[in-house]
């Protein structure tokens, strides 16, 4: 009975951090809006480049969370 | 996966008990003969965390070499991330035009020749791991019948250390032939991640080689079997790391540029 509430509450709280992070990620404030000057600068940048940067993003920091991911997965498994 | 044996290092009792005068009045103490049955103390994953046997010391070597490499992962990765931005990035020149001054560096073909040598290499560091943790012949070594591990890991790293040095030599033709070409590390930007990318690699390769080295000198030195097989297991996953690292670095050079 013990166990079960206890199974009960973990899962509750994996809930509520799923759905924190999903409201995060859909606020506003989410999206970089950025400063006038930012604003010029991008805008001044051609298209091509803007999608290196973006691509140079992604590889970053999906080689990062990867990375992040393959490492707690490691210490689980070897604890 | 071949299954991995490493035989518990024995605990050899080096003091006579304290009332024990040698002359054999008393008989010893400590019966445990390690056998099954014997109580809790013989299963290793009962024993507290660092005191778990040869496994243990194992997968904590490798728990180090595969985060070194997540840093060395992440050091390539940050050059590739500037290799696209620079790529499609340009300036502007005195009459408002854009201008991008990236040209394509020809890849010599050499580096083809090249890959397959540490294709190569890493299969035959490969055997050289698998032939380590071969049970009859383990068994066989940690009795001290033979030492038919150690000796085919060494065969097995050799041939790899001289791949290495192979692959390596042939990164220097390879720099060679740029530079009889005039393509130097400040021609172009192009040439400029060339050389960066492939001298940065060849640092790692050589670091590599060292540890090939210290592999070979562990496997003649060190008389625990269960640290060669670090020395030699440890070195291998640096090498099959460096080695696909390698083939990511030269499919984007030889098609991503």
């Amino acid at each position: 009975m013990k166990r079960q509430s206890q199974n009960l509450r973990v899962s509750l709280l994996r809930w509520a951090w799923l759905g924190s992070l999903l409201l995060l990620g859909i606020a506003a404030q989410s999206f970089g809006q950025g400063c006038s000057q930012c604003l010029d600068n991008t805008r001044a940048t051609p298209p091509a480049v803007q999608a290196a940067y973006r691509k140079a993003i992604y590889l970053l920091g999906g080689t990062g969370a990867a990375l992040f991911v393959a490492g707690t997965l490691l210490i689980r498994r070897e604890r | 996966m071949p299954p991995i044996v490493t035989p518990p290092e024995i605990e050899r009792r080096h003091k006579v008990h304290e009332s024990d005068n040698g002359s054999g009045r008393r008989p010893p103490t400590d019966k445990r003969t390690g056998g099954n049955g014997e109580g809790d103390s013989d299963n290793w994953n009962d024993r507290p965390q660092g005191r778990r046997g040869p496994r243990e010391r194992l997968s904590q070597v490798r728990m180090g070499v595969f985060f070194g490499l997540f840093a060395v992962l992440m050091f390539f990765i940050a050059i590739v991330s500037a290799f696209f931005v620079t790529r499609a990035s340009g300036h502007f020149d005195a009459y408002s035009k854009y201008v991008n001054e990236w040209l394509p560096t020809t890849i010599p073909s050499i580096l083809w020749l090249n890959t397959a040598v540490l294709i190569l290499s890493s299969a035959s560091a490969e055997m050289a791991r698998r032939s380590m943790f071969r049970e009859e012949d383990v068994m066989d070594e940690w009795i001290g019948l033979s030492r038919r591990t150690s000796q085919r890991a060494t065969a097995w790293l050799t041939l790899t250390l001289a791949l290495g040095a192979l692959f390596l030599a042939g990164q220097w033709v390879a720099w060679d032939q740029l530079a009889a070409q005039h393509v130097f590390f400040k021609s172009n930007p192009s040439s400029h991640f060339f050389y960066l990318i492939t001298v940065a690699h060849a640092v790692h390769l050589f670091v590599g080689v060292g540890a090939l080295i210290a592999a070979l000198i562990g496997l003649r030195r060190s008389h625990q079997i269960a640290s060669r097989q670090i020395f030699v297991d440890a070195t291998v996953w640096y090498w099959h790391a460096m080695g696909l690292l390698w083939l990511f670095l030269f499919a984007l050079l030889e098609f991503g540029q």
